[in-house]
């Protein structure tokens, strides 16, 4: 395997652009990572395009938009990790030797399609939603979240205390979906949608796209003298679990998936210099404080009251690892085939110093972790 | 000669879900089914489209077994939904209820369901609280059926 490297990134502004399409949602994005990277679309050999609600053809349409070289394309759909997926395709496209360069794309539009879910087809006298409990994702995020409780006691202040810091955080970042400064009061009051998970603590719907340029090394030391390895990308979904078949569990894909990533980079939780994690509820934040190792197993609760995963929070704790400095999903948005793409362009410009009011001091390696319930999850670990 | 496909069937009770086993008319037979693996290590709620037990990967034909679940569990969580989708009544209490498999005490099946009979507040709901299997017919399908649900209510 050879060593893959972060050539160039680029997102649009997450938010809700009807006048556009899918394609040229993606088209912006491409632009701006090819732009990033100091490169052109005719050098890119293989192209890896992730959107969920669309999935076919949504490639080869960006390349209709922005030029058509011919290049092998691939389409990829795994839920809310379909974006980071689609890079793992292209990380593996360099990484097996194939391909010099490589370009992920991930876009998706949503607009105001609620609830992240929908009630299928048929007699409507056999929906289950509603008369069998509920798989909307709010409700099913918001028992995640209940099962934290009842294990660690763990509070839905604390829960909704994430949503003041990632919104607080996305104050930073132009390319936020949403620029709104909240109390804890402010979410905790706010309609409850499906308890413990309040209006606030439920990332938006949204339009959106995310692009990165891959490189192998011998291209890459033509572009920058500081180059951004992709040191870990690890894929899991579910293993066998009890209650997994009637209630997901999004942990144990998690740690799995972390453990197997700090592995391959040799890295620790202790190196990591942010994480952008999956914070698609607010409650979902907090388990994964703990899933990658962040926090120690049932002290999710705790790293919130300490504000150690807060900008603001203690610099000198050695624990202190702020989480979503970008505002997360739960404030930049969370259009679903972008964000596994959009977190590595935060990470990467974490780790070129280009974060403006939310960059970390000293950072060496960083961490982007999604997942998609069904189940994916990636984590990727990018180093300086 | 009539073709057995012009033969008209009178509506009845209909289960929301495979696994809702309705024997009789009177609902209080309901039970859920389920299926177990060789060695009684998992069980899965019944589908008839399920062949293997995936939770060891045994590609034997005969890996699962039938069974029922008992009528009472233990609730395990809950959120209460107060937004769903256009024509689903809402406040209601969501709930992941563990029921243990008949003749196997210690293997239990998690079960998606609402759980009704108590006020929908947190302060109101207790985890760990038992409950009971009661199915209600809740709706009319498009041929005339009763549409039956599972729920749980509190003991």
């Amino acid at each position: 395997m050879e060593d893959v490297f972060v050539a160039g990134v680029g997102m649009i502004k997450f938010g809700r652009y009807p006048e556009e399409t899918v394609a040229s949602l993606g088209a912006q994005a491409v632009k701006l990572a090819l732009d990033d990277a100091g490169t052109q679309l005719t050098d890119v050999e293989m192209m890896a395009a992730g959107n969920l609600y669309r999935t076919n053809m949504v490639g080869q349409d960006i390349l209709k938009e922005i030029g058509l070289t011919g290049i092998p394309v691939y389409n990829v759909a795994n839920a809310c990790a379909t974006g980071a997926t689609a890079l793992r395709e292209a990380y593996f496209a360099v990484a097996s030797g194939a391909y010099d360069i490589a370009l992920a794309v991930g876009v998706e539009q949503m607009g105001k399609k609620g609830l992240l879910g929908g009630t299928g087809g048929g007699d409507p006298a056999y929906i289950t939603e509603g008369v069998m409990g509920t798989g909307t994702m709010p409700g099913v995020f918001g028992m995640a979240g209940m099962e934290h409780m009842r294990k660690y006691g763990t509070t839905q202040a604390q829960f909704a205390q994430i949503s003041v810091k990632n919104h607080e955080h996305a104050m930073g970042n132009p390319l936020s979906q949403y620029h709104v400064q909240l109390s804890l009061e402010d979410v905790l009051n706010s309609r409850t949608v499906a308890y413990p998970n309040t209006l606030y603590m439920c990332c938006p719907t949204g339009d959106g796209a995310a692009a990165a340029v891959l490189m192998n090394k011998d291209k890459i030391k033509q572009y920058t003298r500081e180059p951004i390895k992709i040191a870990a990308s690890a894929l899991t979904t579910d293993p066998y679990t009890p209650r997994d078949l009637t209630f997901p569990d999004i942990n144990t894909m998690t740690r799995n998936a972390a453990e197997i990533a700090y592995e391959q980079a040799g890295l620790g939780p202790e190196d990591i210099g942010s994480v952008e994690l999956h914070d698609c509820f607010a409650t979902a934040e907090l388990l994964h404080y703990e899933n990658l190792m962040l926090a120690p197993e049932g002290e999710g609760g705790r790293f919130v009251d300490e504000k150690l995963t807060d900008l603001s929070g203690p610099q000198g704790d050695k624990r202190w690892t702020p989480v979503n400095t970008s505002g997360g999903l739960l404030s930049k948005g969370h259009p679903l085939g972008a964000t596994g793409v959009a977190n590595v362009c935060e990470i990467t410009w974490q780790l070129r110093g280009q974060a403006g009011d939310r960059q970390v001091p000293n950072y060496k390696a960083g961490m982007a972790h999604v997942i998609g319930l069904g189940s994916a999850c990636t984590v990727h670990i990018l180093t300086k | 000669m009539a073709d057995a496909t012009e033969q008209k069937i009178e509506p009845g009770q209909r289960p929301i879900v495979d696994y809702l086993e309705l024997p009789s008319n009177d609902l209080s037979d309901a039970y859920i089914k389920a299926l177990v693996n060789k060695d009684g290590s998992a069980a899965f709620l019944y589908s008839p489209t399920r062949r293997f037990d995936s939770s060891t990967g045994d590609l034997d034909p005969d890996s699962l077994q039938p069974a029922r679940l008992e009528n009472e569990g233990e609730l395990w969580v809950y959120t209460i939904v107060h937004q769903s989708f256009p024509g689903v009544e809402t406040p209601f209490i969501g709930a992941i209820v563990d029921v243990p498999v008949q003749g196997h005490p210690d293997l239990k099946v998690a079960v998606r369901a609402n759980l009704v009979g108590v006020e929908p507040e947190p302060a109101k709901i207790e985890l760990g609280m038992k409950v009971r299997l009661r199915a209600r017919a809740a709706r009319k399908d498009k041929e005339g059926n009763d549409v039956v649900i599972p729920e749980f209510v509190p003991i």
